[in-house]
């Protein structure tokens, strides 16, 4: 039987760790996510460690697909400027069809794709942004894109849009093309995440439905994405290829890309 | 990594006693857990888990030579003058002391507090952060009582009061 001077030393050290005066918890996250993403580049040039290190994270980045710990452990995954997060989508806001531009950002629904503001011609749109627009060339009947949007408020976001060739209403594939900025591109909650590569890069396949949110201090849009997203980086630049293809021909999609011809 | 970050940091900042230091073993647990997700059975709660890591990394920590010298620059640098007794609270005093008294007793004594008092976990998640039974916890935690006991009564006389009746 315990004593009760035990017992009272028991009921202090419990008041103790309600009590107690403990710093206020950092924000780890962000950092956390850096150095994820940070050592990688350094590691891999050292030498003979650089295959086993690759390996681990080749391992690590497989293993994001065990749901359970990876929703616990990291509250959203990245890819260039792309967070998908694990949470619930957040609801719907009123049908608006302006995109307007406020000091203040305020959420505006847009139904469509092809209801974006800035649309543009790939000339315009080249002429106005400092890296090289790159063009799939597959499928092969695929030709240049039907609508080109220019979203240039700090940094450009570049979206180009396909329209299927015997509907001119249905939209057949959209490619976005982000600059490194101040662009934050979110999605909440996808059915399926899965990782890929294109062309040997990090890549992340995505399937609807889920709200896509887009924001840059001034704007902030949402649309609800049904389709299926391949999202990967080349140098400094995101691509999110949103389509109704499957992963392997969005791949090839993906691995297509070249400059404008 | 929201929801056990706090129980991380401050596991650490009770087994080191610095905001800093607990800081980098709370990032270094989540980038641990992150590369060893493939040893983790996800049919089993993910808290001890990483409660586990970060007391391993904590008391590694501590026997770092590096720590040592770590602190010593921090305490050039800083010079902070301790908050006045006015500016604490008297439970803020007695739970700082009873922490100070924990302190003197041996790591494993000192983990076994904190996770099952400090912290409030049950036995059966204190059992699964040291990987003992638990049985074994509540013997360890009576142990761990005793000394504590002792301590208070050879080095802590104001804590003595709270233990009489």
């Amino acid at each position: 039987m315990k004593d009760s001077t035990l017992e009272r030393l028991e009921r202090n050290l419990k008041a103790a760790g309600r009590a107690f005066p403990y710093p206020s918890t950092p924000r780890i996250a962000d950092k956390v996510m850096m150095r994820l993403n940070q050592p990688v580049r350094s590691r891999l040039l050292r030498g003979r460690w650089a295959g086993a290190f690759l390996a681990i994270l080749i391992l690590a980045l497989t293993l994001i697909l065990v749901p359970p710990a990876r929703a616990a452990i990291l509250d959203f995954i990245q890819i260039g400027v792309v967070r998908i997060f694990q949470v619930q989508p957040a609801p719907i806001p009123t049908s608006q069809f302006q995109f307007p531009v406020t000091a203040t950002p305020k959420a505006t629904f847009v139904p469509s794709i092809l209801q974006l503001a800035g649309e543009t011609t790939l000339p315009d749109a080249q002429s106005k942004v400092d890296f090289p627009i790159l063009l799939p060339v597959y499928p092969p009947d695929l030709g240049q894109p039907d609508h080109i949007y220019l979203q240039n408020a700090g940094s450009p976001m570049l979206v180009l849009v396909w329209m299927e060739h015997d509907r001119p209403d249905k939209v057949r594939m959209s490619l976005d093309e982000i600059a490194p900025g101040g662009w934050a591109v979110g999605k909440s909650e996808p059915k399926l995440i899965e990782e890929t590569t294109v062309n040997g890069q990090h890549a992340i396949w995505a399937e609807g439905p889920y709200m896509l949110q887009i924001s840059n201090g001034n704007y902030e849009l949402k649309r609800l994405v049904s389709g299926r997203v391949l999202i990967w980086t080349q140098g400094e630049i995101t691509y999110r290829l949103e389509t109704d293809l499957d992963l392997e021909e969005a791949i090839k999609v993906a691995e297509s890309l070249g400059p404008i011809r | 990594m929201l929801a056990y970050q706090e129980a991380v940091f401050r596991l650490a900042y009770l087994l080191l006693g610095d905001p800093d230091d607990a800081e980098d073993i709370t990032q270094e647990t989540f980038l641990r857990a992150w590369n060893n997700l493939r040893r983790f059975d996800s049919a089993r709660p993910l808290r001890p888990w990483l409660l586990r890591i970060a007391a391993n990394l904590a008391h590694n920590r501590h026997r770092s030579a590096g720590r040592y010298f770590a602190s010593l620059m921090k305490v050039f640098r800083q010079e902070k003058t301790p908050p006045t007794v006015e500016e604490r609270s008297a439970k803020d005093i007695e739970s700082q002391q009873l922490w100070r008294a924990v302190q003197h007793l041996p790591a494993p004594d000192q983990q076994i507090v904190y996770l099952r008092y400090f912290l409030d976990l049950s036995v059966a998640e204190t059992a699964d952060v040291m990987h003992i039974a638990e049985g074994t916890v509540k013997s360890r935690l009576n142990r761990a009582l005793n000394r504590l006991r002792a301590v208070i009564q050879s080095d802590f006389p104001s804590l003595k009061d709270g233990l009489s009746s």
